[in-house]
């Protein structure tokens, strides 16, 4: 289940998400991650990570269709220092 | 799923009914966008044109739509995303995201258990693989 935008914030609230689907956190499209997994989140049956969502749908000047706003260095920083596999985009 | 897929208004589900099979004899396992929960692809659901997409205006067909995208991918490893938002991955708009969220999560989870026999999908074959 992907955790960005408002379902980061409806999860934190005390959303309950069964133990073994896999948490996704998301980056914000520009390599910027809000938060990782806490211990306990990591040590879910299905696991979570980090990874990017490709592109989303925002405004016709953000479109990445031409162009990759996601700083994939960053975002593999994200992935590498959290230890966690990159989850599909 | 990319939704330029070959023919506009196709998904991969629906382009062409060998792919599901022929992605599973290469071991390919297939999922969806984090948008589009249950096997079904976002553009499935505008082609049909069964309503707004929205757990509180319109559950039913929403529901039937979620359980006929799991029931197609029965024979085949998958990896069922859930969860739900706005069409085309926008907010979702309700007068109450976290409860409406709630009771997606758990219809989902229903959904599942009834078609794959466990609410987490997992066969009981595969488990016991893993247990040796």
């Amino acid at each position: 289940m992907a955790l960005y935008k408002e379902a980061l914030q409806l999860y934190e609230n005390g959303l309950k998400v069964p133990e073994d689907v896999t948490l996704l956190f998301a980056d914000d499209n520009f390599g910027n991650v809000r938060r990782y997994p806490t211990d306990q989140e990591k040590r879910r049956v299905g696991g979570s990570g980090v990874g990017s969502l490709g592109q989303e749908k925002k405004t016709f000047s953000e479109l990445t269709t031409c162009s990759c706003t996601t700083i994939l260095s960053m975002l593999a920083i994200h992935v590498v220092t959290n230890g966690s596999i990159a989850a599909p985009l | 799923m990319w939704s330029g897929f070959p023919w506009p208004g196709s998904s991969f589900f629906t382009d062409d009914p060998l792919n599901q099979a022929l992605a599973d004899t290469y071991g390919i396992v297939m999922s969806t966008s984090h948008h589009e929960p249950m096997q079904q692809a976002m553009v499935e659901w505008r082609v049909a044109g069964k309503g707004p997409w929205s757990w509180e205006l319109n559950k039913d067909a929403v529901a039937a739509h979620w359980r006929a995208g799991l029931q197609r991918a029965k024979p085949y490893e998958s990896v069922i995303t859930i969860g739900m938002r706005g069409e085309g991955d926008k907010a979702m708009q309700a007068e109450d995201p976290q409860g409406t969220l709630q009771d997606v999560i758990n219809s989902q989870r229903e959904m599942i258990g009834s078609t794959y026999g466990k609410d987490d999908g997992v066969p009981r074959q595969w488990k016991t693989q893993l247990s040796l």
